[in-house]
């Protein structure tokens, strides 16, 4: 017998009882406690880079047009908002490095009820303004954005390829884990928790 | 544990063991190997990083054993 099955045979105690106390209530709690949790932010179908100005692909779209700001790669960018009234989700599109990027998102997030909705545009993107981004230049350098900061983090991975960094924005740390993968890509997770023992582990690299 | 029914005395052994952890170990634990969720699905819910849910589980691990012995075996 695994532990896993040896714990939920343990467990299913729970199910067959009568009054708990309140510790073992608030295990019980803990499979709908998730749905109360989780928000889904954004979900950036797919990201297409085309020449030139992208405002004449905007105009062909229709539907609700504003632009917002938020901070990418180091700058703050102008971001065309496009509202898709049929799905309730939206395309963005902004210049960067002088191409422009046009991509489909959106999101929904859950209340306590596990009823969905609808995520605003300035909700999407303030998920995108939060998050820091990862790119290599054309020099092999790898560089962090975040807001208006840019660091270079190419001497900083470890021999298992990991980099680990604490981010300060407006008194707040963000922590980001990056792994370098061959493939050129750079995928990273990023958090404003940790416990003291896994701070340890971040190293200060803010210019704030 | 008067109104839980245990099938065998070892089950009871494991629940109050498990009871007995702190809770942010406990927590780690009860949705891996009860719920089967992931370790990034746990980091999701939790608010915490996936090397976080990887600390806390492997200490919650250690934990139960140490108390239980072999009726607790190593994960693979």
């Amino acid at each position: 017998m695994t532990n896993k099955e040896r714990y939920k045979r343990a467990f299913s105690a729970l199910q067959s009882s009568g009054p708990l106390n309140l510790e073992v209530e608030e295990m019980a709690k803990l499979k709908k406690k998730h749905k109360t949790n989780i928000a889904v932010a954004a979900a950036i179908i797919c990201a297409v880079i085309i020449g030139g100005s992208g405002t004449a692909y905007a105009a062909d779209l229709g539907g609700i047009r504003e632009k917002i700001s938020i901070w990418l790669y180091g700058n703050e960018t102008e971001v065309e908002v496009t509202e898709h009234q049929e799905d309730g989700g939206y395309t963005f599109s902004y210049e960067h490095d002088g191409e422009t990027v046009v991509m489909g998102g959106g999101g929904v997030s859950l209340d306590d009820n596990g009823n969905e909705t609808w995520l605003s545009a300035e909700e999407v993107l303030a998920e995108m303004n939060d998050s820091a981004n990862i790119e290599e230049d054309k020099n092999g350098r790898v560089w962090v954005y975040y807001y208006d900061q840019q660091i270079d983090i190419t001497d900083l991975f470890n021999e298992e390829n990991i980099c680990r960094i604490t981010l300060m924005h407006e008194g707040l740390p963000a922590y980001l884990e990056i792994t370098r993968k061959g493939d050129g890509s750079y995928p990273f997770s990023q958090t404003d928790h940790l416990s003291d023992e896994e701070k340890e582990l971040y190293s200060d690299v803010t210019t704030e | 544990m008067e109104s839980l029914t245990f099938e065998t005395p070892e089950d009871e052994h494991l629940f109050e063991t498990v009871m007995s952890l702190p809770e942010k170990y406990r927590i780690v634990i009860h949705l891996f190997y009860y719920e089967d969720y992931a370790v990034s699905e746990i980091a999701d819910i939790l608010k915490l990083s996936q090397s976080n849910v990887k600390v806390r589980l492997s200490r919650g691990r250690e934990m139960l054993r140490k108390i239980l012995k072999e009726e607790w075996d190593d994960d693979k």
